[in-house]
């Protein structure tokens, strides 16, 4: 028990030293295809993206500029990387194999947030602007997308990605 | 097959509660009033330990910051996540009812620490909060709440479906 406790405390170390230092870096990689995903909706055409520290600054075309506040969408990789330690022999083979895969998913999911917060951000925090380009439904729905990702949703993702891959005792017992 | 029904309930079931806090009467009849009691007890515990603090509804303000607790900081998400948990794993309504309880305890008094903590963090060392608030505390508090349900559902009896 100390020593999971113990595990998860360098996990998380770790990871939190990875999202404070990696997110400027990190923000490059994920802007690039958040820009890709978002220039295939009409409203967003021209869209550009720009990291500026740990927001992603969002401009271009028609659309009027807004900020990101990325570092608050990727620091559900501590609580990954800290569950990931817990778990006896993570540097055998099959066990870094799934760190990977694990961390790729979250990658894919980070993405999608990003896209989501911008979303969310042009269709409710932009005034007349969001209310012309985005009707009740959209912004209900992109804002319930942001706040369930923000709120515990993140979270869940990291917890689901470390109980799938190598939580065995536990998922056989829920099996 | 089983863990992908298990990890299915237990998203559609967070989704629900956390889709269930953006209607105004929850809200303003539930989370803000106990956002209100964290405040409080949050302040009180600050004030044992020598701070000047006052409370005001969710707000505690002393001479160095000023902290409003609401969601994502009050606790609830996190009880959230252990009752969705709990409810999505297979073994009998009372024990479920009993984990989400005692979830809800530990992670209160977990959530009491993490305010305590973040406002003695802003006051003096202010560069770090933001680190501290999103980084450390978050990932903490989540932590507290899969160590729980991993090691209750290891000690709890299975109940299968018929």
């Amino acid at each position: 028990m100390l020593r999971s406790v113990f595990r998860f405390a360098i996990g998380c170390a770790i990871g939190l030293l990875l999202w404070w230092y990696g997110t400027p870096l990190y923000g490059q990689f994920i802007s690039r295809v958040a820009r890709a995903c978002l220039a295939s909706s009409s409203k967003f055409a021209g869209v550009a993206l720009r990291v500026s520290d740990r927001h992603i600054d969002v401009f271009g075309g028609t659309l009027p500029p807004a900020q990101i506040p990325f570092d608050q969408l990727t620091y559900n990789v501590v609580l990954l990387l800290g569950l990931f330690a817990t778990v006896p022999g993570i540097w055998k083979d099959r066990n870094v194999g799934r760190l990977i895969a694990a961390i790729a998913f979250l990658s894919v999911t980070h993405v999608l947030a990003t896209v989501i917060n911008v979303m969310a951000t042009y269709a409710t925090r932009l005034g007349v602007w969001s209310n012309q380009h985005f009707n009740g439904f959209e912004q209900d729905l992109w804002t319930a997308a942001d706040y369930t990702y923000r709120l515990a949703g993140m979270f869940a993702i990291a917890f689901a990605c470390w109980y799938f891959a190598v939580q065995p005792s536990v998922a056989r017992k829920a099996a | 097959m089983r863990r992908f029904r298990f990890l299915a309930v237990f998203f559609a079931l967070l989704f629900l509660l956390e889709i269930s806090l953006l209607f105004d009467p929850i809200d303003r009849q539930v989370i803000r009033p106990f956002s209100s009691v964290v405040a409080a007890a949050s302040g009180g515990l600050l004030r044992l330990i020598g701070q000047q603090v006052n409370i005001s509804g969710t707000v505690i303000a002393g001479t160095c910051l000023a902290i409003d607790i609401h969601n994502g900081c009050n606790g609830v998400e996190a009880m959230m996540f252990v009752v969705a948990a709990v409810i999505a794993f297979p073994t009998s309504w009372p024990q479920r009812l009993v984990a989400a309880l005692a979830g809800a305890v530990i992670l209160q008094v977990a959530n009491l620490i993490r305010v305590v903590t973040l406002y003695l963090v802003g006051c003096y060392h202010r560069t770090w909060f933001e680190a501290f608030h999103l980084g450390v505390w978050q990932s903490l508090m989540f932590g507290v709440a899969v160590a729980f349900f991993v090691l209750w559902s290891r000690r709890t009896k299975l109940v299968h479906a018929p």
